[in-house]
């Protein structure tokens, strides 16, 4: 049977392009999981100023967190499927190839954040010996 | 990956984490646009329309899967894969409804060049859908890629969905302006059905991703409200369909009814969650699809009968057309037949032919009376068939209807005495001017005399004229046979002839009252007949306006 291909044009490209980007999609997703993963790590507030997350709606119980962003190729590996209870979840490893932690920024997040006992502490001393309050709200990203 | 903050759906779509709105509103759309989409593509896949409309309801099911699936599942690597095709989906269904309308309107495929052009504009979504360009990564704490979706690609493709709507506006009004009235109203009812699909449906969606993303909104909630354009959409389709016969399909109002209310209580088994309401809705749905079932049947047969009475409507029209013409032919030859007769029996009498005998002479005589009662039975049949099919023109003159009266008493007063019978004047002095035709109502009067005459053996014949206002009452009083009251019914009927009226009279033709009524009414009068209190006999009442 003869197709006419002008008559049947919009079909005949259409479908295979989406049976391709299906494949493709499958391929990037799926199978190679080509994409960054961000999730909320690990915060000690006593040391790192962390984003406060509250447990319910009337925000009786918080939690300190920082932002991590992992390609999810990486973190399936050294994770697997949940990445809750896993250790490398929450630090930047040498062989990751994105990773990024994002600390809560005072400027930017405002009431969000939660500053460190140990940074009063350090505020205190910094007042002191006239150290610059600068270094106190400082963007404590680290990129590998 | 999974979001570890929400748990495993249930049956991959069943999540207590999302609204319940979700379902309500996703299940019976995407039922309702499947069904309607599959109907039309099953009863007419030969038609482009039908298969257009069927590819849009298709795009629209995987977009309320897809939703359903970014809604409810929690692993971000199937997600992902889903989430890539949400632009191609939307931008395809912009695209498609744009090709629908176009062959809708135009009914017939658009230019190879106008393709291209579709294939053009969806290119980018389809290109750039499995790329960074498109969604490069996934917050499994808020189990969403809102953050991770490219903005250029994100308004291009609801932009599709404006430009959408904007073109098919053009192409309606563009329409409308040159199309027939029959056709306008079903451009007003699918511009309305598509529009407000692509309004509410791309709208909502836009609205809702972005004041989710500048966080007016803690999730694109508001995105679930679009889906009821689609069941908007497929009501004025399956109006189209019903009423109009819109992509070639027999659907009758009550099918279309009895299905969308089954989808619509079936599909609430997907969000009822208390055992008892799950029974009560189980019971609701299989009463209706049985009741249903038994109601289709019975309007079908009762359509069916309906178009068989059509059909016969229509034969029984060409018969009596074939009728018409057949007595009209038969009529004519006869006519000319008497005629013909008539002159050879006048020529007889009249010498033309030579001397001839008393006895010759004699049975001369009787051919021609003969012939004239013959020409006057046709000619009567004729009458009465040309007024009842209107081809008798009326000339309306002011003229003296006492005058044309007395004439026809006059020209059978003869005949009267021939019976041995007495004819009675019975005329109100008064001016009996009125508006008509003097020709036919002469043959008003002509024709119930000339009935009484035949119908009465002895006794007399009384013919009255009254005037009251506006009206002229004329009547014929005899103490004739009367008239039974079965007979009655037949009186100014077609061919309606009484038992004693051809006992008595075997010319009968049944003819003659009926060309009356036809006369009288077409004069805006009255005709009716009463019998006689004071024993045998009947009388002919006709009341004629004056202006």
């Amino acid at each position: 049977m003869k197709i006419n291909f002008r008559e049947h044009i919009f079909s005949l490209i259409l479908t295979p392009l989406i049976i391709i980007i299906c494949v493709i999609s499958y391929f990037r997703f799926m199978v190679y999981r080509d994409y960054i993963v961000e999730y909320e790590g690990v915060c000690d507030p006593l040391v790192d100023k962390c984003f406060i997350g509250c447990e319910d709606d009337a925000c009786t119980t918080e939690y300190y967190y920082t932002l991590i962003q992992k390609y999810a190729h990486d973190l399936y590996k050294e994770c697997g499927n949940d990445v809750t209870d896993c250790e490398e979840a929450n630090i930047c490893l040498p062989d990751d190839r994105e990773c990024s932690i994002v600390y809560c920024d005072v400027e930017v997040d405002g009431a969000l954040c939660s500053i460190p006992t140990n940074g009063l502490d350090n505020l205190q001393n910094d007042i002191n010996v006239d150290v610059g309050e600068e270094d106190l709200l400082q963007d404590n990203d680290i990129d590998i | 990956m999974i979001c570890y903050l929400f748990s495993e759906p249930i049956y991959f779509l069943f999540s207590s984490d999302v609204p319940a709105l979700l379902y309500y509103t996703h299940i019976p759309a995407t039922l309702i646009a499947l069904f309607v989409g599959f109907y039309v593509f099953w009863n007419g896949k030969q038609f482009l329309l039908n298969r257009l409309l069927f590819v849009i309801s298709i795009f629209f099911s995987l977009w309320t899967l897809s939703t359903l699936i970014l809604w409810t599942n929690i692993h971000s690597d199937f997600m992902m894969f889903v989430w890539s095709f949400s632009g191609l989906i939307l931008g395809s269904i912009s695209i498609f409804c744009i090709y629908f309308m176009y062959v809708f309107l135009s009914k017939k495929d658009v230019s190879v060049r106008l393709r291209l052009f579709f294939l053009t504009l969806l290119s980018p979504l389809l290109f750039f859908a499995p790329t960074s360009l498109n969604l490069s990564g996934f917050n499994i704490a808020d189990c969403d890629a809102f953050n991770f979706e490219w903005l250029p690609f994100r308004i291009y493709y609801s932009l599709l969905g404006a430009v959408a709507m904007i073109w098919i506006f053009i192409l309606l009004v563009k329409w409308y302006r040159i199309s027939e009235f029959a056709f306008k109203k079903q451009i007003v009812l699918m511009g309305a059905g598509i529009e407000l699909f692509l309004f509410s449906f791309f709208g909502m969606e836009f609205f809702a991703t972005y004041f989710t993303k500048i966080g007016l909104f803690q999730d694109s909630e508001l995105e679930l409200y679009g889906m009821f354009g689609m069941v908007i959409f497929m009501t004025y389709i399956s109006i189209l369909v019903v009423r109009f016969k819109t992509f070639n399909i027999k659907l009758l109002a009550t099918e279309a009814l009895v299905w969308g209310l089954a989808i619509l209580i079936g599909s609430q088994f997907f969000f009822i969650d208390v055992p008892l309401n799950m029974l009560l809705n189980a019971i609701t749905f299989a009463s209706s699809i049985i009741l249903g079932y038994f109601l289709i049947k019975s309007v079908k047969k009762e359509v069916k009968q309906r178009e068989e009475l059509a059909e016969l409507n229509l034969e029984l029209n060409d018969l009596l057309k074939q009728r018409e013409s057949l007595v009209h032919l038969v009529t004519h030859k006869v006519k000319g037949s008497f005629t013909r007769s008539k002159y050879i029996f006048a020529g007889i009498l009249d010498g033309t032919f030579g001397d001839i005998n008393e006895e010759v002479k004699r049975r001369a005589q009787q051919g021609l009376d003969s012939d004239n009662g013959g020409i006057d039975t046709v000619d009567l049949v004729l009458n009465a068939d040309n007024l009842q099919k209107g081809a008798v023109k009326y000339e309306m003159k002011d003229f003296n209807f006492k005058e044309e009266v007395e004439r026809v008493i006059s020209e059978k007063e003869l005949s009267v005495e021939a019976k041995g019978l007495k004819l009675e004047k019975n005329f109100k002095e008064d001016n009996y001017n009125l508006l008509g035709d003097s020709f036919w109502l002469k043959e008003v009067v002509n024709n119930l005399l000339e009935n009484s005459i035949k119908y009465t053996k002895e006794g007399k014949i009384i013919v009255g004229l009254n005037k009251s206002e506006d009206k002229i009452l004329f009547y014929v009083k005899d103490t004739g046979i009367g008239i039974t009251e079965e007979d009655k019914k037949n009186l100014f009927t077609e061919g309606g002839r009484g038992k004693d009226s051809v006992r008595v009279n075997v010319d009968s033709t049944g003819y003659g009252l009926f060309s009356v009524k036809l006369i009288v009414e077409a004069h805006k009068g009255k005709v009716w007949m009463e019998s006689n209190k004071e024993g045998s006999g009947s009388t002919f009442f006709v009341e004629l306006n004056v202006a």
